[in-house]
């Protein structure tokens, strides 16, 4: 990447909360690019797949100085050294960090589903199949190729859209770049934000955009104090939501 | 010899060891493994390469460009913005991206059908053929044909090729009565009647506003054109502190417009418009209007002063609204100081018809700081040049029928308005006055569930003969039909999408299919013009076209005559600015070339700089913007002089304050549609566990009315207002005013899929609909109700 | 009979039958588990690569290219058939099945893939030809000049084909030449 001397890749996002309006396409995007499986009732939330879930924020106060927002929440791709909390309780290398782009990968078809992870992981980011994902007939028809379905019994979460990484680089590849533009990969909530609330880049790069937005005063990271150094990076020019993203009430 | 044990053994410890030194058990091992990573019984999608075909949205009228992602040019698998297409940029909406839920949705309408039981009964609609349901259709129409009148069909698009061949169908076959779902853009076509001397909807260019007052809209949460209001939010907020638009909320409850504006004024329920008067007050007592608009382009600006001062003095306001009078007065100078500034109105997301005085004062406060036809401000949306179709061919059943009342009129003036009056449609159908309603057509429109107090409606269908839906979907409505024609989705079919609600620039989808239809369904488009040619006569004349196709191209060929547009080809395009008066280059050479280029692209556009020219903008009497409107007077609306100004009528919720103490105020949410189809899986799933837990929705309620009722969260409670009850969960919310509860509207349905059927209530059949006696439009932001444990 | 006698004569008998064992095992596991392990399938049309390249003067890259999108397109699509096969150019058995059953109705010629990958592995054409420059014939058998195509022999129990390659291959080699092993190269 452009201006990156070190040439080392940190995936990362910076969403900005002030422009999100809560829409939830992201979320709906995230479903679609991704097989996630739904079911009739997904109201139990804590057996509800959503890779990207949508917290829900307000600043406690009655009306009418209420506030709410809502908070859209991938997995947040820890850079903690050496290991995220996940990937270093996994017994069996299920899950790991690929150290050339920062990104958490999950491989649910080695995934024994003892779930240890999800109990590690601090942001609830990772999710346990508890049925067998099933989708009126007709639907498999909308099942996307480039990512592989999942079956009960084993954890699932973001990968921010690995596959499209994947997918960007033989775009590359075939042009005789070996690297790739900032944009060429880019995963699916980003693209579809109707508010562009959301950015996604190369944090190691201080040319990109997602760099220099993360240098604002403005930017937290959710649970900052845990030290899991998350990869995804909040705007808010609101005190009550960056307290609300340290637990501090 | 003989085989003994050890000889036995021998033989084994051979074939063991043999065993060993082939690839058998390695093999086998390796292959279990492989196997068991199978999972044979989850779907493995199917493979190929993908290819991104562009095409229109369709699911709401907003507009959107949108990309299909095909794999092997047969399955969809996505759908995402399309980046060129200046209304989203890229950007899409939940409901847009969960278009393929439609498409794939287990509630598709495979084949005709027709109801052979009871109506209403789902198990006795029969599939039939085409031929035979045509047939059907046809053999009534000829037979009442006499009585032509009664045929009324009911659209929810409301604008578009496709809508207007049913209005061409029911003009050549004699009846009056096309008439459209309710919604804000009756009151604006009214409003901007009254006042501009034309009809036509409000366009705002709030890319390039630098402060926005919105009474009552939900700007970010459905209103307008919904992907196009998020991106202009997202480019209000872009800009570095300081620089910011300032956005005020004008709305009762907290909601994401509320949270997300720099200000929220809480009013009283229902008195948006009074805050708007206010503001005028101040903005005209202390001199901060503007002259030169007011001087040269209104009329009736001294009558408008003297009831804003007799009437609308910031303490009256304070009282009407609960707002400060210093903030009222503090916003006004603001509002007028603040260039360019645009006020919003059309309560929520646009689907309730409204007083066409709110839109008056709205407007009125538009007029007055200027905003009227400027940058920044509000124009006319201008129109798609589109070429016309031939004239209507009328024979002497047509002509007759050109005189007939229309059933959606209630009283002398209202036949010359340039809108449709739903619930007067409701009303006359359920008394058979002036004359009964044979059969009725829905397109596009799922009343028997979307309708603000809709049992009304759904009574009135026992006096119709024979009901006819043209949906995709098992809806509530097609559940009540005698006569199913269903038609392609729109990812399987051809059709145009105008200028979406409150956009200041014109733009013509193209939708195409982006795949064959998955079923044997037939365009509406081709059904008509099948339908007419086996009528004869003059519906037949009316109809000359071979197919839908070649009746849309030549509408198209308009846009190619047209000097000035492009076909949107790359992206970034930003059709607001560039300024008044500001042309775009064609970039196609013909009528072929052009519609090659819609195909590939799935766009046309131009520039706002399309503002009417002063002297033609406004075609009023006194050929000003009129702030006392003469057109009202002029069309026999009889009154004292505060009717023909902007002003504020207090509506007395429907109910007795004493039996039912609270207020009842729904509430509209981007994640759950309002229609015609019903919330999709994607989009259900992200309702958070306050808003649907199992089968049952929640209503907000303020934490103090709620300590005092005796009511927790999660409490289960029956809502009752005089129109019924309905048994719902309690959650305690700082959104939620003391004297109001809030409950959303979009579920509750009884058709469609078990994904979303018997999910919350239907608030829409405890609502009443009031509408005003002079103008037929109906209001029903508010209910009394009183609330109980179950 | 002295017991002795008896000893050696089961002795025998018994050294008899553990090389019988032995190489039965061996037959059976050289020989018969193979067969039985693997199903044969005939590919829909019979397609002569000799005759394509010499007569008709094809290349490989004809058929088996690169999309845009850096996709590889390994199997030909009916449309790259239909460039000449419109209307039949000899008077193979073949190729009458090739224009009857698949190019006048439009159908897709249903291939049977030599390597189909499970749904999660992603395997870059474009890396591996592009950036490492490796020959198809790394991995692929070489059909250039075959006459017939050959019979594709999908294990029974993994319903993948024969000899398609195994995740430690993918892992040694990448190590060889110092390419990432993270699971997300390869897994989606």
């Amino acid at each position: 990447m452009s201006g990156n001397e070190s040439g080392k890749i940190r995936y990362g996002m910076v969403i900005d909360l002030d422009k999100c309006t809560g829409c939830m396409t992201c979320a709906v995007a995230c479903q679609q690019e991704n097989n996630v499986p739904f079911r009739e009732d997904e109201t139990k939330k804590v057996r509800s797949i959503t890779w990207l879930e949508v917290f829900y924020l307000d600043n406690g106060k009655p009306y009418p100085e209420h506030r709410k927002a809502y908070l859209p929440r991938p997995c947040l791709q820890c850079d903690a050294d050496p290991h995220p909390p996940c990937t270093f309780v996994c017994p069996v290398n299920a899950t790991q960090r690929d150290e050339e782009t920062g990104l958490v990968a999950h491989i649910p078809v080695r995934c024994i589903g003892c779930r240890y992870c999800i109990s590690a992981c601090s942001y609830h980011a990772r999710y346990f199949n508890w049925w067998d994902p099933k989708w009126p007939k007709a639907m498999e028809e909308m099942l996307t190729p480039d990512v592989s379905t999942r079956m009960r019994g084993v954890v699932e979460k973001c990968t921010f859209c690995v596959h499209r990484l994947q997918l960007a680089k033989d775009k590359a590849f075939v042009e005789g770049r070996q690297e790739l533009e900032e944009g060429e990969y880019v995963p699916a909530c980003v693209e579809a934000c109707p508010a562009k609330a959301m950015y996604f880049g190369n944090l190691a790069d201080s040319h990109s955009e997602v760099a220099k937005l993360a240098k604002s005063p403005e930017a937290f990271r959710l649970l900052e104090k845990l030290g899991t150094e998350p990869k995804v990076i909040y705007l808010s020019s609101q005190e009550w939501i960056h307290k609300l993203a340290d637990n501090v009430v | 010899m003989k085989l003994d044990r050890r000889a036995f053994v021998k033989l084994i410890a051979g074939g063991v060891g043999g065993t060993l030194l082939s690839p058998l058990p390695w093999k086998m091992a390796d292959d279990t493994a492989i196997w068991s990573q199978n999972w044979f019984w989850r779907p493995s999608p199917e493979r190929g390469s993908a290819t991104l075909v562009n095409t229109a949205c369709q699911l709401c009228p907003g507009g959107c460009g949108i990309r299909v992602r095909l794999i092997a040019k047969k399955n969809a698998v996505r759908i995402d913005g399309n980046p060129n297409h200046p209304v989203n940029q890229g950007g899409i909406c939940p409901l847009g991206a969960s278009g393929l839920q439609y498409l794939y949705g287990p509630s598709r309408i495979e084949t005709p059908l027709k109801q052979t039981g009871q109506r209403g009964d789902v198990t006795t609609l029969k599939p039939i053929s085409w031929d035979e349901a045509l047939d059907i259709l046809a053999t009534k129409l000829r037979a009442m044909r006499q009585k032509a009148r009664g045929l009324v069909c009911v659209s929810g698009k409301r604008q578009g090729t496709v809508p207007e061949l049913f209005a061409r169908f029911l003009h050549a076959y004699g009846s009056p009565n096309y008439v459209l779902m309710p919604a804000a853009a009756d009151a604006e076509s009214l409003g901007m009647f009254f006042s501009q001397g034309q009809s036509g909807l409000p366009g705002y260019d709030l890319e390039n506003a630098k402060m926005i007052i919105s009474f009552g809209s939900s700007y970010i949460e459905g209103w307008g054109a919904p992907a196009r209001m998020q991106l202009a939010f997202g480019n209000w907020r872009s800009n570095t502190k300081g620089n910011r638009a300032r956005i005020v909320q004008v709305e009762t409850r907290g909601s994401l417009s509320s949270s997300k504006a720099d200000d929220w004024l809480a009013v009283t329920p229902g008195t948006e418009a009074a805050l708007a008067l206010g503001l005028a007050q101040v903005i005209v007592s202390e001199g901060y209007y503007d002259r030169s608009f007011v001087n040269q382009y209104s009329y009736g600006f001294d009558e408008f002063k003297r009831l804003l001062q007799r009437n609308y003095t910031p303490e009256k306001v304070a009282a009407i609204t609960g707002v400060t009078r210093e903030k009222i007065s503090a916003l006004a100078r603001e509002f007028s100081q603040t260039k360019p500034a645009v006020a919003l109105s059309g309560w929520g997301q646009g689907r309730m018809q409204g007083s066409v005085y709110d839109f008056l004062a709205v407007q009125s406060l538009n007029g007055l700081v200027g905003s009227l036809n400027k940058p920044g401000g509000v124009t006319k949306k201008p129109s798609v040049p589109l070429a016309p179709w031939p004239e209507v061919v009328l024979d002497a059943i047509s002509l007759e029928g050109e005189k007939e009342p229309r059933l959606d009129v209630g009283n002398e003036v209202q036949s010359s308005f340039p809108t449709s009056l739903f619930y007067n449609l409701v009303k006359n159908m359920n008394q058979g006055k002036p004359y009964s309603t044979q059969m009725l057509w829905v397109y596009e429109a799922n009343p028997a569930h979307d309708l603000a107090d809709v049992e009304p409606f759904i009574e009135a269908l026992s006096n119709i003969e024979t009901v006819v839906s043209f949906s995709s979907f098992m809806d509530e409505t097609t559940q009540l039909a005698d006569l199913v024609l269903p038609g392609p989705t729109y990812l399987e079919r051809l059709e145009d999408v105008l200028t979406p609600p409150g956009l200041q620039y014109p733009v013509f989808g193209l939708s195409t299919p982006v795949l064959m239809p998955r079923f044997a369904t037939i365009h509406p488009g081709d059904m008509l013009i099948r339908l007419a040619k086996s009528l004869g006569g003059g519906v037949a004349s009316s109809f000359p076209w071979s197919d839908y196709e070649s009746a849309l191209k030549q509408r198209v060929e308009g846009l190619a005559q047209k000097a000035s547009g492009r076909v949107a080809d790359e992206p970034g395009v930003e059709p607001w600015k560039g300024g008044q008066g500001s042309k775009l280059a064609p970039n196609y050479e013909s009528f072929d070339d052009l519609w090659d280029k819609l195909v590939e692209y799935g766009c046309w556009f131009d520039t706002s700089g399309n503002m009417p020219a002063w002297d033609s903008a406004f075609k009023t009497p006194s050929g000003k913007f009129e702030f006392y409107s003469q057109k009202m007077r002029q069309i026999g609306i009889r009154g004292n002089d505060i009717t023909y100004l902007p002003h504020f009528e207090e509506v007395e919720p429907a109910g007795d304050p004493g039996d039912y103490p609270l207020l009842l105020m729904p509430y509209e949410t981007l994640i759950i549609t309002n229609g015609p189809v019903a919330n999709p899986p994607f989009m259900t799933k992200m309702l958070f566990d306050f808003q649907l837990k199992g089968n049952d929705c929640f209503v907000d309620i303020n934490t103090k009315t709620a300590a005092n009722l005796g009511l927790k969260e999660g409490d289960r409670v029956t809502v009752q207002t005089e129109r019924g009850s309905l048994e719902v969960r309690v959650h305690v919310s700082g959104n939620a005013r003391p004297d109001v509860i809030f409950i959303p509207t979009g579920l509750g349905h009884s058709g469609f899929d078990p994904y979303i059927k018997g999910k919350g209530v239907n608030a829409n059949a405890i609502l009443v609909a009031q509408q005003d006696k002079t103008t037929g439009l109906a209001s029903w932001w508010g209910t009394r109700v009183k609330i109980y444990k179950v | 009979m002295t017991g002795e006698n008896k000893q050696q004569s089961s002795g025998l008998l018994g050294w008899v039958l553990f090389v019988l064992g032995f190489a039965g095992a061996l037959f059976v596991g050289w020989i018969v588990f193979p067969q039985l392990l693997f199903s044969t399938k005939y590919q829909p049309i019979n397609y002569n690569h000799s005759i394509h390249q010499e007569e008709a003067g094809l290349s490989c890259e004809d058929c088996h290219f690169f999309l845009e999108d850096g996709t590889f397109a390994g199997k030909p699509k009916l449309s790259t058939c239909v460039e000449c096969h419109s209307e039949p150019q000899g008077e193979t058995e073949d190729e009458a099945k090739l224009v009857s059953e698949y190019v006048e109705p439009e159908k897709q010629i249903p291939w049977i893939s030599y390597s189909r990958q499970p749904d999660n592995v992603f395997f870059s054409h474009a890396a591996h030809v592009r950036m490492a420059e490796m020959e198809c014939t790394d991995c692929h058998q070489d059909v250039s000049g075959q006459t017939k195509a050959p019979p594709v022999k999908i294990n029974r129990l993994t319903g993948y084909p024969n000899g398609i390659i195994k995740m430690y291959v993918c892992e040694n080699c990448h190590v060889r030449e110092n390419v990432s092993n993270a699971c997300d190269v390869c897994h989606h």
